[in-house]
């Protein structure tokens, strides 16, 4: 036992990589096996992978604590994001096996699949510029050759998909020349190095700066981007949708909350023209993404302007932080909110549309009509967690800072242009999801008799685990037990600072 | 040549690259443009090598693996497109790329599939 703990003692902090690599090492000797047996014994080996570099990352941090060292360092917000891509990778291994068991090349897939949770917990725990730069374009491109290979059979998908390749390597060469322009402001090796706001008045500081943000924003296909985005998730099948949502995008957040400190040092001077311009696009993505949805057919196309719209929130949170509306050092915590927000409604969402497509074979929103009737269960579920994502969004965003103040104007101008701009895009957004909603109760004269989809029992549990858990978040929060403040989490009177809390 | 110029000179290339990619609808004009950012980057790298006392090793080998990552990119894109897309497709992706498009279907919308 004494010999295990020194071996993980000294792997650490990288037990849960490993234990991935370990992985593939065994599922690439399943090689293209198109036995039923091995390729359930591949299935449970890594997601026993991904519960075992779960604990250890965890056992790592309560027995040897924070750690920083010259590549990595890890303190509470690395605990908790790897936890998160760890728990979506075993998610996402859910439905690649229930979309893409009987594919020839399923076994490859399992194997891309662990192999780019490796970069992106790399991502996670990176502190030295090389080893962000690496894990960053790494998960781009391992995500990138994920989502090919998930889709290699289907028709249509392909000029999509090259497309939106082409479109990933912008942020990397973006990232790897506001590197080179970094250094030539100080030569810090990591962000942290650049924490003063002194250092704001360096120009190449400031040149280094927009760029990190310009290739962020382009990662995320943001508005007036979106382009390659929308018309692959539209096309690509539901097993590759979840690597696009719940991979891409959350790898994305993760190298924002690593460039947040030194973004901060510019958003902290409050100055007027950035106020504008990150307002300006935060509003184009709120409300692109809520005008997007209204004339879309397609679910996934939906859904994919929805989780537009949560990303729109992140650069409004910006926004937000530039002036006195929140501190701006508490930003890197909203984006932390906002990626388990998507986590808890977008997950279940994602095997909606499957079970959708599997029984109808097409993912348009008229396929969704009468769901309440067919299958009353999954669709009331469905709208708990429609309206609990208007209502997260309306909490997290401190509203009740112009309600409790002396008025709407304790903000400012700013404050009172971002309270209304944000108020309309949610209720742009909350008459998206009332037409959603009302397609369910809608009866088709030719329906006749409802006939039940067919769900297989899974479906019921994981969906009611995830309303579960939704609906625990909300009765704490109203009955008082719960609080999510601005630079806390507060449960049963112990409040965690995640944030700052390796600082 | 002194180190301010070096930089203003990378930056123009940087801005070429930029205004490739937002004009070219080709794609190999696309690659070329990602090929200037990435020239711009190691102008950068080096003319700042010289001054900093961050030391040179660490600069270089941030510029190797940084380019060998996007070559990387560059080439599993290339070889998706010209191993996984029909003629027809490959045609489409190679000649109708561009960066920002203002077409409704992205906008408005359906686009038709």
């Amino acid at each position: 036992m004494g010999s295990i703990s020194d071996i993980i003692e000294r792997l650490d902090p990288y037990t849960g990589i490993i234990v991935l690599a370990f992985a593939v090492l065994i599922t690439i000797f399943a090689g293209f096996s198109k036995n039923n047996g091995i390729r359930i014994s591949i299935i449970i080996i890594n997601a026993l992978a991904y519960a075992a570099a779960f604990y250890l990352i965890i056992y790592s941090f309560v027995e040897y604590g924070p750690r920083d060292g010259f590549l990595a360092s890890v303190s509470l917000p690395e605990l908790i994001l790897s936890c998160i891509i760890l728990f979506i990778g075993l998610n996402v291994l859910l439905f690649i096996s229930i979309s893409r068991f009987s594919d020839d090349s399923f076994i490859r897939i399992v194997i891309l699949l662990t192999f780019s949770l490796i970069p992106v917990l790399s991502l996670i725990m990176a502190d030295n510029m090389i080893f962000i730069f690496t894990a960053f374009a790494l998960a781009i491109l391992s995500i990138f050759t994920l989502i090919s290979s998930l889709d290699k059979e289907i028709a249509g998908s392909g000029e999509a998909i090259g497309k939106f390749g082409i479109r990933t390597i912008l942020p990397a060469a973006l990232i790897f020349l506001g590197s080179s322009v970094l250094i030539g402001a100080g030569g810090a090796k990591n962000l942290s190095g650049y924490g003063s706001i002194e250092s704001a008045a360096d120009p190449l500081l400031l040149i280094s700066a927009i760029v990190f943000a310009c290739a962020l924003y382009l990662y995320f296909f943001l508005y007036p981007f979106q382009g390659p985005y929308l018309k692959m998730a539209r096309r690509i099948s539901g097993g590759a949708v979840s690597v696009l949502w719940f991979l891409y995008m959350p790898a994305g957040i993760i190298m924002l909350i690593k460039f947040n400190r030194f973004f901060n040092i510019f958003i902290e001077e409050n100055n007027i023209y950035a106020f504008i311009i990150i307002t300006v696009f935060a509003f184009i993505n709120l409300f692109g993404a809520g005008i997007g949805a209204i004339r879309a057919m397609s679910l996934k196309r939906i859904l994919s302007m929805f989780l537009l719209f949560e990303i729109g929130t992140i650069v409004l949170i910006r926004s937000a932080g530039s002036t006195d509306i929140i501190s701006s050092c508490f930003t890197g915590y909203y984006d932390l909110t906002v990626l388990i927000i998507i986590l808890i409604v977008f997950l279940p969402l994602q095997l909606l549309i499957m079970l959708l497509e599997e029984n109808t074979g097409k993912d348009i929103i008229a396929g969704a009509s009468g769901l309440i009737y067919k299958n009353a269960y999954i669709g009331i579920c469905t709208i708990i967690f429609f309206l609990w994502w208007i209502a997260a969004n309306i909490y997290i965003f401190p509203f009740e800072k112009f309600i409790s103040r002396s008025g709407l104007m304790s903000y400012g101008p700013h404050g009172l242009v971002l309270f209304i701009g944000y108020i309309m895009a949610l209720l742009l957004m909350a008459a998206n999801i009332f037409r959603v909603i009302l397609v369910f109760f809608k009866k088709l004269p030719e329906m006749g008799e409802a006939k039940k989809y067919a769900v297989p029992r899974i479906f019921y549990a994981y969906i009611s685990v995830f309303v579960m858990l939704a609906l625990s978040v909300l009765i704490l929060i109203i009955i008082g037990k719960m609080d999510i403040g601005q630079d806390h989490i507060k449960i049963w009177g112990s409040s965690f600072d995640i944030i700052n809390s390796g600082n | 040549m002194s180190s301010e110029l070096v930089f203003y000179i990378a930056m123009a290339l940087f801005l070429i690259s930029v205004f490739g990619l937002f004009v070219s609808a080709d794609i190999v004009s696309v690659f070329i443009a990602y090929q200037l950012m990435a020239a711009a980057a190691i102008i950068n790298f080096l003319n700042f090598s010289v001054y900093m006392e961050i030391g040179q090793l660490w600069i270089k080998v941030f510029l190797i693996i940084g380019l060998l990552t996007i070559y990387l990119m560059v080439f599993a894109v290339f070889f998706y497109i010209y191993s996984n897309t029909e003629m027809l497709e490959r045609k489409t992706i190679i000649k109708d790329y561009r960066l920002f498009r203002l077409r409704k279907s992205d906008w408005w919308g359906e686009d038709n599939i």
